[in-house]
């Protein structure tokens, strides 16, 4: 899975809301690559993009999404409804809202895999059965004819595990796929993926706003600012050298046991417009200066870590300087 | 569920003695004195001996609570009373009639599903194309046109115009289409909208934006995943509109001259047939509820949540 250069607009009627500009990864099998954003980045937004699954008015404006050799922007209806669950399949944040109410746990399982494979009542049965033990529900009989309502927070999110995996999917994505958990559940269910992942060899994108998830799963990290990718790297990259200011600010805001948190952000989040010039991160950066009026490319300060910052790289130097006179 | 209903039931008390209360009451604040009907009707001279003889005889000397609590107890005994009007017993009266407003209440709610069903799917499926506005305008019209003006077109039309359809009584298939046309039609421009409403409101959760991440088809979510959802609602209305639907049966069957207990309540009230419009209205009464309850336990059919108890977690 590659993405290049996607951008995403939701046309209002007084304006357009561009909520995401120029994102490119990649994704190979067996890798996870974890995006990580405050609420409003555009991490969803790319995430249901990947699927074909924006909802009206927003669209696609430019950018490709390359799957397999085949760029998904240009499959048919039909065809896109064919890759998904089949090909791609995703976890959402809530579990409860993403499971159908009035209908058992079992008949949506065996829908799903009744629409992807070919396979008679019985095996169709056998399979789903299965798939509720591989993602560690016990009672599986019982479970098959429960409905959502009756199974707990950390049970459902499973359920939405099994339906994902229904048909093999060879890339999943999971969106905030803990949020809506207790925090002992969210290790089990994280942990679940993990093992899930490495046992199907599936490549995976983790989207969250949860350094924690991050450093569990993720092999490569994508930090995403305002509806574009502001540093991408390695994980170690981005836990030991990050270089953008953004990423410096929301890893200093993680509490530490006993310390606090250092780094505060400002509340204040603001809204992409089409017509915004300059790095959208300067109106709270600490470290802007008279060059974060022009947008920063990204640029690869070391193989395969990239930051869109004019202060990161050959310029880090100035920067570390000036985080030294500000602290 | 057993005690569910036995309470319901038991609610329908308190619900007879107050509808009998207020209808007993207001009956007699009506002007025009069936006494004094009776004997005109009986081709006499209304003197005031004869209206007071004849009020004797049907026992409206008595004070109005005397005479209310003198019904109570006969009625708990199963005697409605007698009609003013033929002399025949009111409960015989009211089981002679109920089969064909019974039928008229069948007939138009099948024709009314009939309607709504695809209507409301359609317009949902296809929203904001030409099916949708088409099916959008229909029930417009529908919700805007007063039964009895309806029937008077069909009337017109079908009867009159292409003399395709009988336009009074009943008997035959033929005789039940137009009066069921008339009241299926204004039910289902109703639920058609409400049908459709619901469904779009269901096709925007979480729960159908994973359906479509599974990859499934759009007929299949709208069909198995969002319409049992979005019945939900539609069925709660419709327990609701009820009344809705009995005050129209009593238009549309006077209009077709429908045999029905409709019909006969409008002739009780010119006749101020006391006993028969007490009949109708504590028969009515009881049907009211008694459908209601039936709506309720259809809704707890489709609502797992209500069936199984709580939210309660294993």
């Amino acid at each position: 899975m590659r993405v290049e250069n996607i951008k995403i607009d939701f046309p209002g009627k007084n304006s357009t809301v561009r909520a995401v500009n120029g994102v490119s990864f990649a994704i190979k099998a067996g890798e996870t690559l974890g995006i990580i954003g405050e609420s409003g980045s555009g991490k969803s937004v790319t995430a249901l993009a990947l699927l074909g699954l924006l909802e009206k008015p927003g669209r696609v404006l430019e950018g490709r999404i390359i799957y397999k050799g085949r760029d998904v922007l240009l499959l048919s209806r039909k065809e896109k409804q064919r890759l998904r669950g089949r090909e791609m399949a995703m976890v959402f944040q809530d579990p409860l809202t993403s499971l159908n109410p009035v209908l058992t746990v079992g008949r949506q399982l065996t829908d799903v895999l009744r629409r992807h494979l070919e396979l008679n009542r019985h095996q169709t049965r056998e399979r789903a059965l299965r798939l509720l033990q591989s993602v560690g529900l016990g009672n599986h009989e019982g479970i098959m004819k429960s409905f959502p309502f009756q199974l707990s927070g950390g049970m459902r999110q499973r359920v939405m595990l099994a339906l994902a995996l229904g048909a093999n999917p060879s890339l999943l994505i999971a969106d905030e796929p803990t949020t809506a958990l207790d925090v002992t559940v969210q290790a089990q269910i994280i942990r679940e993926l993990h093992r899930l992942q490495q046992e199907k060899g599936m490549a995976m994108l983790v989207i969250t706003h949860n350094w924690g998830v991050v450093a569990e799963l993720a092999d490569r990290v994508g930090v995403m600012y305002n509806g574009r990718l502001v540093e991408y790297g390695s994980i170690v990259d981005i836990f030991n050298h990050p270089a953008h200011p953004y990423t410096h600010l929301i890893l200093s805001s993680v509490p530490v046991l006993g310390k606090g948190r250092k780094g505060i952000i400002n509340i204040h989040s603001p809204v992409s417009r089409v017509t915004l010039n300059g790095c959208s991160f300067a109106p709270r950066c600490m470290l802007k200066g008279k060059h974060c009026l022009k947008a920063p490319l990204s640029a690869e300060i070391s193989p395969g870590h990239f930051v869109a910052c004019h202060l990161a790289g050959i310029d880090s130097a100035i920067a570390v300087e000036r985080r030294r006179e500000l602290a | 569920m057993a005690n569910y209903i036995i309470n319901r039931l038991l609610q329908l008390i308190p619900v007879l003695v107050g509808v009998s209360l207020i209808t007993f009451f207001i009956l007699n604040l009506a002007p025009g004195d069936p006494a004094e009907l009776m004997v005109r009707a009986s081709g006499m001279e209304p003197t005031p001996e004869a209206v007071a003889s004849m009020r004797e005889e049907l026992g409206l000397n008595y004070p109005l609570h005397v005479r209310y609590c003198l019904w109570v107890w006969h009625a708990l005994h199963g005697d409605l009373g007698v009609s003013y009007h033929s002399g025949l017993p009111v409960a015989r009266e009211l089981a002679l009639r109920f089969p064909a407003t019974l039928q008229l209440a069948l007939a138009s709610s099948l024709f009314m599903i009939l309607l709504a069903l695809p209507a409301g799917l359609l317009s949902a499926f296809y929203n904001r194309s030409y099916i949708d506005h088409l099916s959008r305008f229909a029930a417009l019209l529908g919700a805007s046109m007063p039964g009895y003006w309806l029937g008077l077109i069909l009337i017109y039309i079908f009867g009159v115009r292409l003399g395709l359809l009988p336009v009074m009584g009943s008997g035959t298939i033929k005789h039940l289409l137009l009066p069921a046309m008339t009241l299926g039609f204004g039910l289902a421009a109703v639920y058609a909208r409400l049908l459709r409403a619901s469904l779009l409101e269901v096709m925007g959760q979480d729960y159908i934006k994973a359906a479509r991440a599974r990859g499934l088809r759009e007929r299949r979510i709208m069909l198995a995943y969002a319409f049992k959802n979005a019945l939900l609602p539609v069925v709660t209305a419709f327990g609701m509109s009820l009344g809705h639907l009995l005050g129209g049966m009593v238009v549309v069957e006077t209009i077709f001259s429908w045999p029905g207990v409709g019909r006969l309540s409008v002739e009780a009230i010119f006749a101020r047939d006391y006993p028969v419009l007490q009949g109708y209205v504590l028969v009515m009464a009881l049907v009211f509820v008694v459908v209601n309850l039936l709506v309720d336990l259809s809704y707890v059919l489709l609502n797992p949540r209500l069936r199984i108890g709580g939210g309660e977690k294993r």
